[in-house]
């Protein structure tokens, strides 16, 4: 599925974003492959919704800095040239909102609008990227629908949101995001607000339309466990920061960065998480605030391996350490190869 | 929430919306309380060959009206009436207000239902239609005004301290204190009082505002503060017979009348945001 | 139509029933209460006795037990018997019927400006939250707001009146000009005054309710699904935030008829608003008490239409 040596979907590079004060989102640099599934894991408060919201450009009264470029679509007729999405005209923009990136969110009530029927809005989408009408517009609704499983599309699209369940609407808010085929896919949270039982549901869904549709996906979540089940790739954030941005395999069998390992070590198996056993712990101590970041290792305060040099000396920077022929391998650690097992 | 009067203070003061209200307020009351003794010329001093100065015509800083009494002190004395009937009535009907919407607020059932049915039925009553109606029927003068006015005020006050009574009614640490064993006085005194407080104090601003503006209404209309007596309303009475050779008559009372209310009501503002800082970014 | 809804409907129609019973007592109460009673009219009559006195009153019902005259007072009112004018002996109804038109006129034209200001307004205000327009339009707000409807009347009667002499001072038409521009020139003025006092009910309004609007996920889930922000703000802000107005037009009613007493006696404007301030002034308390029943039927007909309006107009509601 995944691709290292094609051009990325998606190049984020040293993507800087502040509502005035001091930088939320600090220097933010990765890609997104074609086609993958790639899990942006960290505390709540890390940055996730505001470095994603950034990328969308959906950010209000927000300084962004830095570039994050989506490569030209392939599957839509003739090639595109790539786009720089930083700075890119309002207008421009939105034309490539839900036709090449889409998002979706925690909270599927409230993401979708309350007075128009399933139906309605799945329409409003359809017209606002295809030029379907009639008869092909209700049926694309319809497979749209069948598409994120839900078993009377035709009853259903005569609904309004409130009238569905929560795991019915994120899937309905999931057909919404994917009915004009983006090529990639910002899920923040998806699954959080969702019982045990349809969260599992929900990721088995959205893996299986990136499997059908070769959509790529930034899959946002505060849950090692849920990335586990669905990830191709781990990017960990902490405190505006990539951490580490490894393979799903490798990362969940020798993390790094020692914060990653904390993570995943206090983290239960996903099995325990999905049957609402026991709940994720982040490591002692807490995050440090936008505002006090330093100049050290920002993990410095909470790290069992922490020494005064290299770590506490400067800012340890972001380093490849994959060896030869293996996949894409970062870690943001000053004492990664003293630590390594 | 409990509220320090100091910070509410800083608050109020940081921000020209509430800094410029907090001012103007105490000071028009001072100077129409002290009005009589700062000028020159009594408000019911008749002076016929001085008839219609324009502003600052002969020593008379706002002029004087159609028999040539100073304006400035007429405004001053009327303003005396004006923020009189402001105030008390806002007392009366503050206490009223909160005590009716508190019951109304705390026993749910029968009393809620008739007080608020009662309430509803009242604002089916076009207020000045109501107000004038009671101002014809009753004795004219001050004591009748500030009571009419208070008999159409006290549903604003008795709304809010009924949603608000409600809300903290609700809250867990008060159905702690009932479940154990609290009585009614304690929980009302203690926990519901000084919780809906601030809120009763932002409406009662609110309200001073809006009586100043009724009393206004019903004296301009005539049926509110009798001549020779002034108010702000029964200065305007028959300024509009004046209007083409005299305008200022009817532009200066008018004017203070509005610059007085816009205070008031900004007052209720900034002090809303000042009490509770968390509302502004709404 | 759920079952809900009809209880909420037979809900409805029976508190506004009770309220219109609280509302005929109280106007039976005030009547009773102004000074000079009915027959006080007939008492300087000549050849007036006290026999004759005593015939009249029980014509009139009047030596009868209180109740039983509130009952026959609002057996009149509910079958169209107002009862009739001190000042000419016509009946009330067709009193006030006369001069509902007047008031229907200033009243129309009145709500089209505060409403299309009031919602700019409020629009604005929301879109720019926390900015300098907010703050602006807030401002006016409060200013609309403190103003007595009767001296902005003044001030408009001298600016545009005395001084431009663009519009006539006042009165529904001049004398032998039936043209429409004539009408208009006489009617802009006091819709003019009404209106813009009146922005305030809405702009407050539409400025809460499109800013929770602006709050929720669903504006930045339609951006992200590449709604164009014309298509937002019209389907979903404009639609959203008008749907709870509606409610409110039922409390704007009120507002409006005393907005219009006032600006009807500034402008002398032939509507109910000076019909009442007249009658109050010959004492005529048939026609007061009939304006006042009048109005608060009007308001409670009008909040209960607002309210089955909305009931309908919400899909949330009607589904
Ligand atoms: N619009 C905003 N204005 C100012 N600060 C914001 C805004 N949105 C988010 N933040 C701040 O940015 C930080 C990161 O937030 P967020 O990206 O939502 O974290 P995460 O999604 O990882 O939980 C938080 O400290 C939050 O307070
Ligand atoms: S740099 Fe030092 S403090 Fe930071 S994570 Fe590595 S070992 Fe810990
Ligand atoms: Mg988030």
């Amino acid at each position: 599925m995944t691709d290292r040596n094609a051009a990325p979907l998606l190049s984020v590079r040293n993507l800087t974003v502040s509502f005035g004060g001091p930088d939320i989102v600090d220097d933010l640099s990765f890609d997104i492959g074609q086609g993958e599934i790639v899990a942006l894991v960290g505390e709540s408060g890390s940055g996730k919704s505001v470095g994603s919201l950034a990328v969308m450009g959906l950010l209000e009264n927000a300084t962004i800095q830095g570039s994050a470029c989506l490569s030209g679509g392939v599957g839509s007729g003739e090639q595109e040239a790539s786009t720089e999405l930083i700075g890119l005209p309002a207008r421009r923009l939105r034309a490539l909102r839900g036709r090449r990136i889409s998002m979706i969110f925690q909270d599927p009530l409230s993401s979708l609008d309350p007075l128009q029927t399933i139906g309605g809005q799945i329409r409003e989408v359809l017209k606002a990227h295809t030029r379907l009408t009639g008869v092909a517009l209700h049926s694309r609704s319809i497979a749209l629908l069948e598409q994120v499983g839900i078993v009377d599309p035709e009853g259903c699209l005569a609904l309004l949101p409130q009238r569905l369940s929560g795991g019915m609407r994120q899937r309905v808010m999931i057909a919404l995001a994917i009915a004009a085929e983006p090529d990639l896919l910002f899920a923040d949270e998806p699954t959080t607000a969702l019982d045990v039982t349809v969260q599992a549901q929900v990721l088995r869904l959205l893996k299986g339309l990136r499997d059908q549709t070769g959509m790529a996906m930034v899959f946002i979540t505060h849950n090692l466990a849920v990335a586990s089940a669905i990830a191709d790739r781990v990017i960990v954030l902490y405190a505006g920061q990539v951490v580490e941005d490894a393979p799903a395999d490798v990362f969940f069998r020798r993390p790094a960065m020692p914060y990653s390992r904390a993570l995943l070590s206090a983290a239960p198996r996903l099995e325990a998480v999905l049957a609402g056993y026991g709940h994720l712990e982040a490591p002692r101590g807490q995050v440090p605030s936008p505002g006090q970041r330093g100049t050290a290792c920002r993990f410095a305060a909470r790290c069992d391996d922490v020494r005064d040099t290299p770590c506490l000396a400067s800012m340890p920077p972001l380093v490849s350490i994959a060896a030869n022929g293996e996949a894409h391998h970062t870690v943001r650690c000053a004492r990664w190869e003293e630590l390594a097992p | 929430m409990t509220v320090q009067l100091p910070s509410v203070l800083r608050r109020l003061l940081a921000h020209p919306r509430g800094m410029v209200p907090t001012l103007y307020v105490p000071t028009i009351i001072v100077l129409c309380g002290l009005g009589p003794w700062l000028l020159p010329f009594g408000e019911l001093h008749v002076d016929l060959y001085h008839r219609f100065l324009p502003p600052l015509g002969n020593g008379h800083l706002l002029g004087t009206d159609e028999i040539g009494r100073d304006v400035l002190s007429r405004v001053l004395m009327g303003g005396r009436v004006s923020l009189l009937v402001g105030l008390v009535s806002t007392a009366i009907s503050t206490l009223i207000g909160t005590t009716v919407g508190i019951v109304a607020g705390y026993h749910a059932g029968l009393a809620r239902f008739l007080i608020t049915t009662v309430i509803d039925a009242v604002l089916c009553f076009p207020v000045v239609f109501l107000l004038l109606t009671l101002a014809a029927v009753l004795h004219p003068g001050i004591g009748t005004i500030i009571g009419i006015i208070t008999l159409v005020s006290w549903m604003e006050v008795a709304r809010v301290a009924q949603s608000q009574t409600r809300i903290v009614r609700r809250q867990d640490y008060v159905t702690a204190v009932v479940a154990m064993g609290a009585g009614d006085a304690q929980v009302l005194f203690r926990e519901i009082l000084p919780n809906i407080l601030p809120a009763i104090i932002v409406s009662a601003t609110l309200n001073i505002a809006r009586a100043i503006l009724l009393e206004s209404y019903v004296s301009y209309l005539g049926y509110g503060i009798q001549p020779p007596d002034a108010s702000w309303g029964n200065l305007l009475n028959n300024a509009q017979e004046y209007l083409e050779s005299d305008p200022w008559l009817a532009i200066i009372p008018g004017a203070v009348i509005v610059l007085t209310v816009v205070m008031f009501n900004l007052l209720g503002d900034a002090l809303r945001d000042a009490i509770d800082p968390s509302r502004r970014s709404s | 139509m759920g079952n809900g809804n009809l209880l909420y409907v037979l809900r409805l129609g029976g508190v506004k029933i009770l309220l219109l019973l609280l509302v005929s007592m109280a106007g039976f109460t005030l009547l009773h209460l102004a000074p000079g009673d009915p027959l006080s009219q007939f008492t300087l009559a000549p050849g007036m006795t006290a026999e004759r006195l005593a015939q009249i009153a029980h014509g009139m019902g009047l030596d009868q037990p209180l109740w039983r005259q509130y009952l026959h007072w609002l057996h009149g009112i509910m079958t169209g018997d107002w009862g009739h004018s001190f000042r000419d002996q016509s009946p009330v109804l067709g009193i006030i019927v006369s001069h509902l038109t007047a008031t229907i006129e200033l009243g129309l034209a009145a709500l089209g400006i505060s409403f299309s200001l009031g919602l700019g307004m409020g629009l604005m205000g929301a879109l720019r939250a926390g900015r300098a327009v907010d703050d602006v339009t807030s401002v006016i707000s409060i200013i609309l707001f403190s103003l007595p409807t009767f001296w902005l009347g003044l001030v408009f009667i001298y600016i545009f009146s005395v001084r431009l002499q663009w519009f006539p001072t006042g009165n529904f038409s001049s004398p032998g000009d039936r043209s429409i521009v004539g009408y208009l020139r006489h009617l802009a003025l006091p819709a003019l005054t009404l209106g813009l006092v009146s922005v305030p009910v809405w702009s407050r309004y539409m400025r809460t309710f499109a800013g929770e609007i602006l709050k929720q996920d669903q504006i930045r889930t339609a951006r992200a699904l590449g709604l164009s922000s014309g298509r937002i703000i019209v389907h979903r802000l404009l639609r959203g935030a008008l749907l709870p107005m509606i409610p409110v037009a039922g409390i704007y009613l009120p507002t409006l008829l005393s907005g219009a007493l006032v600006t009807e006696t500034v402008f002398s404007w032939p509507g109910i608003g000076r019909l009442f301030l007249d009658s109050l002034q010959y004492r005529d308390y048939p026609v007061v008490m009939g304006v006042l029943m009048f109005s608060a039927i009007l308001v409670l007909v009008s909040s209960t239409l607002a309210e089955l309006l909305h009931h309908v107009a919400d899909p949330r509601l009607r589904a």
